[in-house]
Parts: structure tokens; C-alpha cells; sequence
């Protein structure tokens, strides 16, 4: 007798994923994230579910990318954006060199008409500029495309969500020890964070969505798994600066980017090969200027925008070394471990956020297969919780006297649960408060969240509401929300103080490297604040230093 | 030129008004540029002389026994410079003290009756509870904050928060007060917490501390504020109440023995996260002080140079947002303040002071101009330590002259007070206005002194 058909471990955005197909097709899951859902790799990314446009080189990935594409327009359009994409080219061989252009201009042409984004089209310098002012004149033409882009975080939630809508347990903060992978049954050990006891689960299979981690996973069931970890580091500027966004040659010939993303824009990425533990890295000196050094020769002006943060994630490229990292295939693979003699592990390597779903289907289908289950695959049919009509926000604005701003920025996560939130105003007028004036984002929504969403700190209240992401990175929010959330989960007075120190160490992570112009005097602020006035530099509260710190 | 005076102060906070004041006073024509609202006015309104010495984790019962050990271990600390009657001299802790007295003493005469009454004294530091239940050690505080008596062992507290007000949340607060204890193990027996509905627009959402307290400042709503009050204090027998800084903006202290009237209770006010109202209040009562010795407040104007002829500085121009002037003045004292306030600016090459490109040095005295700002801060956000980017600043002498790295005043007639300062991290030392206050006053005497010497 086992607990669970299957048991998936992390809770990125193919974990997540992996553990909606599984509950949609009636196994019964299990999900083990050692921290937060999208703490990691997934909530260090741009959010583009790309066209596969860069790689027109394996045709096969941008089929997929494409064909992805449509069918996340049709589970989570809520939470997508399109953005129309410049990439300007100085001399007009570079375009035809190789007939680099055509190949890819041709296979983005595909599905072009079904994703609802035009052909590739050249734009002259006039063109461009009437677009985008702040490119640098100096170009013979730009390309012109569409991508589109959506919440990692949001998307990562909501297939959690809708798993556990359909029967599949989540554990947050329940970090994988253990795993005995050879027998009948599989047991799964894990340190529970929360209430600091250890637990095990058994399941019929395993599958290892470990992302960055997958190897140390599959090491603890005895299977071997190589990967090739490769960190990369995006700056993030306190706004839209740029009403499209940007692709361009870096200094070293990579391609990089300058995309407006929700209310900011990321400027990204580099890419290193990295054998450091993920928890402890951020963004170095290096990265940071080769970045803005790169973006610099097609928008002159960047240094001019305030620079919040920093932030860095690692990618889990299948393991092809002795080749730059832009030849790494954006493929996935699924290793079956039962060659290693582990029969109940599964574990994956590669992929892109747009294919997450994709990879889940794909093991969905071997793990049916392997328990002798005939399944179907609804993951591209069904919508995500909040998927559905269109929500009048205008109509919501005027109801509620809220701010249009406010309520369309509730939609563009939310979709159709945007009544749901407001409703608990009727009872609540002052939930209508602010409570992160950049975002911005209201007190009801922060109740909804916390009630609805399984967050256990101000960090993952953040990854779901994008609380304390704007340029004041949380000096005006947090202790807002801390007193929320302590009052939420019936926090004591001193995990109340904790919370505000926690979340504050984690903003300083990538608020600290790029430090410079305007976010001084903010966190000259941040400090007036907290260490001035609430003395909570002065605290003899137990607080336990973060991986990061620890390492420094 | 289009303005001849004495001294021209730069910067409207704490430290350049009081110089300017102080100048004032002495019979000089004082000119005050401000660009905007000053940091002073984001402040808490409390003034900490010191609560911590640099790195310690205990505070500090009384700031004399601070100025003694600062001015024993800190060489370059503001504060210590006050004990120098010159260079290359040790800080006598005696003089350190007497002089932040006399400022401290002044400051208490000058605001004494006006909306940002003082109250505490050197001797003793106090513990103010700040709107999240924390509580840190600081030297005076408005007379709305002040209590004769902290609570006792057999007392009830009552934190009262106001419907719409998310600034403060008085139920995370009283967790947070009862786990910290700052009134000591003792008092008060039970701490409680409430919502009171009082809002001048009757909008329930959104409400700011200075609406709330402006509408306090009318009879209509420090009736509907003393009602919402009394009846909490009926139902929950409370001796205190503790409220937001919320009780007035020009009348507070005059609400406050109102509201005790009226409710039987002992009211006072928490202190606050910016816009803060005890911040306006300070603000406004230094102003007066300023205008009521005659100093000129240009305000909206910002400084745009400073111009140098041998070791005098003699011209400063200023941008007004529809003119830009000329300032031909005796003497300067620079109090531009840090980053917030725009003294100090930084980008990836290193820090700089913004209108002179002055050196730069941490609280070591070592020149860190070329250092960038990253590598001037810990890894930590939030410690004892700090950041050493908090103490970096301008260099100066016993005079307050700012110098040159050979120690000699960049001009005879420049002088400089407050946070553009190297040497003091305020945040964590808990010391920001009052050294303001002691180095404006310093400055602003130096100053007065200069000009009245070479007249």
C-alpha cells in the first residue's frame, strides 16, 4: 500500500507542471518543494515563453516552442503579455550573413498566424526610432518580431493550484533527505521546514524536477545524472525605460536583451558555467557592467535609468560540454533511471520555460505507461484557475473606487478571480488600502493570497502578488504586509520581526551588487526606516543567516 | 550679482537651519537654499544624540556616558571633533558633552510652546515605541510622545489604530510590543489593541497619518477622535493608549491634554515611518525658529555651484524651478546632507560630493571616493555594524572646515554640518539629528564667528 501514484520532487515551473498533468490524469500526487513554488531557476527568468526564435537552428525545438505557445494563449492568457521586439543590426550583411535571416524568419513565419503575432518584418532607421526613441540612430535597419511573455511565478502557482484543485498535495518548504528508489515501494525522506519534523512519503514512481539540483536528487536514490549548470544574471531597471523591447549582440557576440517586463524592464542575461552551490550566488561586478557596457552601443542612455537589483539563477542544460553555452541544445532529455538499475526514478534535464508543459506530457505519459495506466493528457485543453472571459477593469475600477491602475495590474494576475479579491472589500472597506505602493498592490489581495495560496513568508506573498519589486524593493511594503501576514497565520511578536528582517535580507541579495545613483538614497531610507526608527538592526531576535550570507 | 549676504547655508534640514539659526541670532544676514523637503522632514521627529556606540549591541542608558566613550574610541567622530579646541589634540569628553548640551539646551528653548515641543535630557536616554511594537533609545522626543510615567505593573496599554490607516496595524504591533518589552519586564500588565473609526472624508481606505492629524487639528475631529477613544478605554479599562502620530499638526499638544481630559487615559503618540507627522512638526518649528531670526528660506532653490577664488569660496548659484541667481556671500556652510538628501551621489566608479566634488572619506579617514558603493556595504543588511557607505562623507577639522586630504581647509570661509559628514553612520548609532543638531550649531556659531572677524 503507498501513499501516492506518484511523487514529484520541486516545485519550478516543470515540477509544478509534471504534478498538474499527473493530478488532471487522476494519479494521485504528491509535490515536494524544498522552499517556495518558483523560488528558484523559473523566478530568476525574463518570463518569455519564446517562439523558439533563437533556436532556428533545431527546428524541431521551435516547432514545439511554437506549438506551445498557442496552447498557453489558450490555458493562461491572463497572464501573458505580448511585446513587440527591435533588434537592430548595423551593417545590413549581418542579416544576410549565412542566410542566418531567412532560416529563422522563415520558421518563425510557421505559426506565426495561429500564435496572433506577425511575420518578421525590417524596419528602417526611421522606423525603428518611431518605435523606440532611445535606440542609438546609428543602425542600417532592425528586425522586427513578437514575442510573448508571462508571470513565471503566476504560472508556476497556478498549475500548483490547479493540481491541488484536482487532487494533488503540495508541501512547500519540505526539503527532499532521503530516497530509496529500488524498491516495490519508494519512500521519499524530507525535512519539513515549517514544522521542523522529518517525514517520508511512499509513492509508486518518482520524478526528479529538481532543476539545478536534480543531480544532488538523483544522487540520493543511487542514479547518476549529469547536468551542465550554467548561472545567469539579469539587471533590473525601476521601469518600463523602453516601450519594446530590445535584442542585441553582446560584447563577447552572445545575443542579450532589454525587455519591459510587468512594471519594469530586465536587462539580461549572461551566461557561466558554474559549479557554486545556486543558493549562494548573485550577480558579480563583471556581469552587471558587461550588461550595461553591451546594451549600451543600442541605447545610449541606459545608464541613466535607475538600477534596482540584481538577479541570478542557474539554468540545468542537458549535459553537451566542450561548446558554448548558446550551441547547448534547448531541448530537454528525460532520463528513465530504471537503465541504472533505479527503477522508480525519473529525472529530467534541459528545457525552457515554455516547454514545461510540454516536458510534463512527456513524462506524464512514461509514468502512465510504467504503472500500466491508461491516461489522456488534458494539460493543453484546460484552462488555469483564472483563465476565462475578459474582465472588465474599467467597469471593477468604477465599482470599487479603485485606482484603474490598480485593478489592472490585479487582473494581469488573476484573471477572472479579480472579482473574488475585490469582493472581500464589501466586508473590509480598507482592504482597499495600498500596501505596496510600486507594484501597486491592495490589501485584499494580500488576505486572498495568503488564505488561498499557501504562502508561509513576505517572500512568497512577493512571488505571488509581486509585493516589494518595485523601486523602493520593499521599504514602504514590508512591514505592512509582515503585520498582515502575522496577523493572516497568527504569527508571535517575534516571527513578526523576523519576517521583516528575512524579506529585507532577501531584497538586499540583489539590491547590493549593483548599488549606484538613485537606489543610495533609497537605501539610505531603508536603513532611516528599519534600523533607525524600528531599531530592528538591534535585535536580539534568533535570526539565521541566509545561504548567501553565510557564504560571504 | 543678485544677492550680497554674510553666510548662505546649504541645505534646509536639521543641521542647516539650525546653522543657519544660530548664525542668525549673532546678527548675521543669513541666506538658506533649499531644494526640497529636506531629510529632516522624513524623519521620525524623535532627535537621538546616541544610543549605541559604533558596533555595541547594548544601548545606551545615557548619552553623556556615549559622548564620553566616543570621544575616547571614535577620533573622527563629529561628535568628538566638538571636543577639539584645535588640531592634533585629543577630544576632551568634558567639552564634547557641554557643547551638544548647549545645542540640545538651545533647541529645547527655541521650540519650547511650538508645535514640536521637546521633551527627555542628556542624562537619559528613553525608550520610544515605534509603530511596530520595536522600540529603540533616544534622547528627545515630542512633548505628544512623551509620558511622565511609563506603564506600570499593573496598567493596560491599548494600541489604537485607525480604520483605513495601513500604516499601522495595532494588533502585529502589541504582538511584537509584549515579546520586546521595552518598558521592562514590570509593565504593563496586558497589552491591547483596537481599531478606531475616524476619517475626515469618510473614505475608509488609503488614509495618510498627516490627513488624519490635520483633521485632528478641528474641533469636529478631535471630538470624533476622543469619542472613538473613550469608548475603547471603557470597554478595555486601559491607562494608555498608544496611537499613531496622528494627534495634530499644530495643535498636538494642545489635542493631547484634550483627549486625556476627555478619556480618562493617558494618550501618546508611537513614532512612525516617513511622511511621518513629528517630521513635519520638527520641520515647521525650525523654520520658525530660522524665520524668527530673520533668516532668509529660499526655498525650491537648488544649489548648482560654488565658486572658488584662492582659499575663499564666494559665489554660489542657484536654480529656482523659473530663475537661476547669484549669491555673493562671506561664508558658506555646507549642509547638503547624504544620499537621500542629494550632499552625496554614487555611481559604479565611486561616491562624490555633488556640488564640489569635495573628498570623500569613511569613518577611518580614509579617502574612498574611488571606491565603489558596493564594496562599502556588508552582506548583511540590517547589523549592529552597518555599512561603512552610511559613514563615508566629507572630511573635516575642529572648525568643521571641510579639508583636503592633507588635513588644511579646502577655504577659510566654507563649513559644513549633518550627514554630509563623514564619521557617523546614523541609522545604527542612533545619533542622526542630534549631530545635525550639534554640528549645525557648531557650524553655524563658526560661521558667525569668521564673518564677524574679517567684517
Amino acid at each position: 500500500m503507498t501513499d501516492y501514484d506518484v511523487i514529484v520532487i520541486g516545485g519550478g515551473s516543470t515540477g509544478t507542471a509534471v504534478a498538474r498533468d499527473c493530478a488532471l490524469r487522476g494519479l494521485k500526487t504528491l509535490l515536494l518543494e524544498r522552499d517556495d513554488i518558483a523560488s528558484a531557476t523559473v523566478g530568476t527568468c525574463a518570463g518569455m515563453i519564446s517562439s523558439g526564435f533563437k533556436y532556428y537552428d533545431e527546428p524541431d525545438i521551435m516547432d514545439m516552442c511554437s506549438q506551445e505557445v498557442v496552447y498557453f494563449r489558450r490555458i493562461a492568457r491572463h497572464i501573458i503579455m505580448k511585446d513587440p521586439i527591435l533588434m537592430p543590426f548595423s551593417e545590413l550583411e549581418e542579416l544576410t550573413r549565412g542566410g542566418e535571416a531567412s532560416s529563422f524568419t522563415d520558421e518563425y513565419a510557421k505559426r506565426a498566424k495561429e500564435r496572433g503575432v506577425p511575420p518578421v518584418m525590417f524596419l528602417s532607421p526611421e522606423q525603428s526610432l518611431s518605435i523606440e526613441p532611445s535606440l542609438n540612430p546609428d543602425m542600417a535597419a532592425c528586425l522586427y518580431y513578437e514575442e510573448y511573455f508571462i508571470d513565471p511565478f503566476r504560472l508556476c502557482l497556478l498549475q500548483a493550484i490547479d493540481a491541488k484543485q484536482h487532487g494533488a498535495t503540495i508541501k512547500t518548504y519540505c526539503e527532499v533527505t532521503g530516497i530509496e528508489a529500488t524498491k516495490p515501494a519508494k519512500r521519499v525522506t524530507f525535512y519539513n521546514r515549517a514544522t521542523r519534523q522529518v517525514e517520508c512519503a511512499d509513492g509508486k514512481l518518482i520524478v526528479n524536477a529538481g532543476g539545478p539540483w536534480a543531480g544532488k536528487v538523483a544522487a540520493m536514490a543511487g542514479a547518476p545524472l549529469d547536468l551542465r549548470l550554467n548561472k545567469g544574471a539579469h539587471v533590473i531597471l525601476d521601469r518600463r525605460i523602453v516601450n519594446v523591447g530590445i535584442s542585441s549582440k553582446a560584447a563577447d557576440g552572445r545575443w542579450i536583451y532589454l525587455y519591459p517586463h510587468e512594471n519594469t524592464t530586465l536587462l539580461g542575461t549572461t551566461a557561466l558555467d558554474t559549479w557554486e552551490d545556486p543558493d549562494v550566488i548573485v550577480a558579480s561586478h563583471d556581469e552587471i557592467e558587461y550588461l550595461l557596457k553591451s546594451m549600451e552601443w543600442v541605447v545610449p542612455s541606459i545608464r541613466q535609468a535607475r538600477i534596482i537589483r540584481t538577479m541570478e539563477g542557474v539554468r540545468p542544460l542537458v549535459p553537451e560540454w566542450k561548446r558554448s553555452e548558446d550551441k547547448v541544445t534547448r531541448g530537454y532529455r528525460i532520463i528513465d533511471h530504471e537503465k541504472d538499475g533505479v527503477d522508480g526514478l525519473i529525472s529530467f534535464t534541459g528545457g525552457k520555460l515554455v516547454m514545461c508543459r510540454h516536458m510534463a506530457e512527456a513524462v506524464t505519459n512514461l509514468v502512465s505507461k510504467k504503472l500500466g495506466r491508461e491516461t489522456v493528457c488534458r494539460t493543453h485543453l484546460d484552462s488555469l484557475p483564472g483563465n476565462g472571459a475578459d474582465v472588465d477593469v474599467l467597469a471593477l475600477a468604477a465599482e470599487y473606487g479603485l485606482s484603474q491602475h490598480a485593478v489592472e495590474r490585479l487582473r494581469a494576475r488573476r484573471g477572472t478571480e479579480t472579482s473574488a479579491v475585490l469582493a472581500l472589500t464589501k466586508e473590509h472597506p480598507e482592504w482597499k488600502s495600498t500596501i505596496c505602493t510600486c507594484e501597486p498592490v491592495i490589501e485584499a489581495e494580500l488576505r486572498y493570497a495568503i488564505r488561498n495560496e499557501f504562502p508561509q513568508t513576505i517572500g512568497d506573498l512577493r512571488r505571488r502578488v509581486r509585493l516589494g519589486t518595485g523601486p523602493c524593493q520593499g521599504t514602504f511594503c514590508t512591514f505592512k504586509a509582515a503585520a498582515v501576514l502575522a496577523e493572516e497565520l497568527d504569527l508571535s511578536g517575534e516571527q513578526y520581526q523576523l519576517e521583516m528582517i528575512d524579506f529585507l535580507a532577501e531584497r538586499w541579495k540583489g539590491k547590493r551588487p549593483p548599488m549606484r545613483g538613485g537606489q543610495l538614497g533609497q537605501e539610505e531610507l531603508t536603513q532611516g526606516l528599519y534600523a533607525c526608527v524600528a531599531n530592528l538592526d538591534h535585535t536580539d531576535l534568533p535570526y539565521e543567516l541566509k545561504p548567501w550570507e553565510e557564504a560571504a | 550679482m543678485d544677492i550680497e549676504t554674510d553666510l548662505v547655508v546649504i541645505g534646509g534640514g536639521m543641521a542647516g537651519l539650525v546653522a543657519g539659526s544660530v548664525a542668525a541670532e549673532a546678527g548675521l544676514d543669513v541666506v538658506l537654499l533649499r531644494k526640497g523637503h529636506g531629510a529632516t522632514a522624513q524623519s521620525s521627529g524623535a532627535i537621538d544624540i546616541i544610543g549605541y556606540v559604533p558596533g555595541a549591541t547594548a544601548y545606551l542608558m545615557n548619552p553623556v556616558e556615549g559622548l564620553h566613550a566616543l570621544s575616547a574610541m571614535c577620533p573622527f567622530h563629529p561628535y568628538s571633533a566638538l571636543g577639539r579646541s584645535q588640531e592634533g589634540v585629543p577630544s576632551d569628553p568634558g567639552r564634547v558633552v557641554s557643547r551638544v548640551h548647549s545645542s540640545v539646551q538651545w533647541l529645547k528653548d527655541k521650540s519650547s510652546g511650538s508645535c514640536g515641543a521637546l521633551k527627555g535630557d542628556l542624562e537619559e536616554n528613553i525608550q520610544a515605541v515605534s509603530l511596530l511594537g520595536t522600540s529603540k533609545p533616544t534622547c528627545l522626543i515630542q512633548e505628544t510622545m512623551w509620558n511622565d510615567t511609563p506603564p506600570s505593573h499593573d496598567s493596560v496599554i491599548l494600541f489604537a489604530g485607525l480604520r483605513g490607516l495601513p500604516d499601522f496595524n495595532p494588533s502585529s504591533a502589541v504582538k511584537a510590543f509584549m515579546a520586546n518589552r521595552p518598558y521592562g519586564e514590570e509593565g504593563p500588565r496586558k497589552a491591547v489593541s483596537c481599531i478606531l473609526d475616524v476619517s475626515s472624508s469618510g473614505k475608509p481606505f488609503n488614509l495618510s497619518q498627516i490627513e488624519i492629524a490635520q483633521f485632528v487639528d478641528h474641533d469636529a475631529g478631535l471630538s470624533a477622535l476622543a469619542n472613538s477613544i473613550g469608548g475603547q478605554v471603557l470597554k478595555t479599562g486601559a491607562d494608555y493608549v498608544a496611537v499613531p502620530p496622528i494627534l495634530g499638526v499644530e495643535r498636538a499638544r494642545e489635542n493631547r491634554r484634550q483627549l486625556e481630559e476627555m478619556t480618562g487615559a493617558t494618550v501618546f503618540e508611537l513614532t512612525a515611518f516617513p511622511p511621518s507627522v513629528p517630521g513635519l512638526r520638527l520641520q515647521t518649528s525650525l523654520e520658525a525658529v530660522f524665520r524668527k531670526a530673520d533668516g532668509r528660506l529660499l526655498a525650491g532653490h537648488e544649489a548648482t555651484e560654488v565658486r572658488q577664488a584662492g582659499d575663499l569660496v564666494q559665489v554660489i548659484a542657484a536654480r529656482a524651478p523659473r530663475r537661476t541667481i547669484e549669491i555673493r556671500s562671506t561664508a558658506v556652510v555646507l549642509a547638503s546632507g547624504k544620499f537621500l538628501a542629494g550632499g552625496l551621489v554614487g555611481d559604479e566608479r565611486g561616491v562624490r560630493e555633488s556640488l564640489m566634488g569635495l573628498p570623500i572619506v569613511d569613518s577611518d579617514l580614509i579617502p574612498t571616493g574611488d571606491s565603489r558603493p558596493q564594496r562599502l556595504t556588508g552582506v548583511i543588511p540590517l547589523s549592529p555594524e552597518g555599512h561603512p557607505l552610511f559613514g563615508v562623507g566629507l572630511a573635516f577639522d575642529s572648525s568643521f572646515h571641510p579639508v583636503a586630504a592633507d588635513g588644511s581647509p579646502i577655504a577659510q570661509n566654507l563649513f559644513a554640518a549633518g550627514s554630509v559628514l563623514a564619521g557617523y553612520n546614523y541609522a545604527v548609532e542612533k545619533s542622526g539629528l542630534g549631530v545635525a543638531l550639534a554640528t549645525g550649531f557648531a557650524a553655524g556659531a563658526n560661521a558667525a564667528a569668521y564673518v564677524k572677524g574679517v567684517q
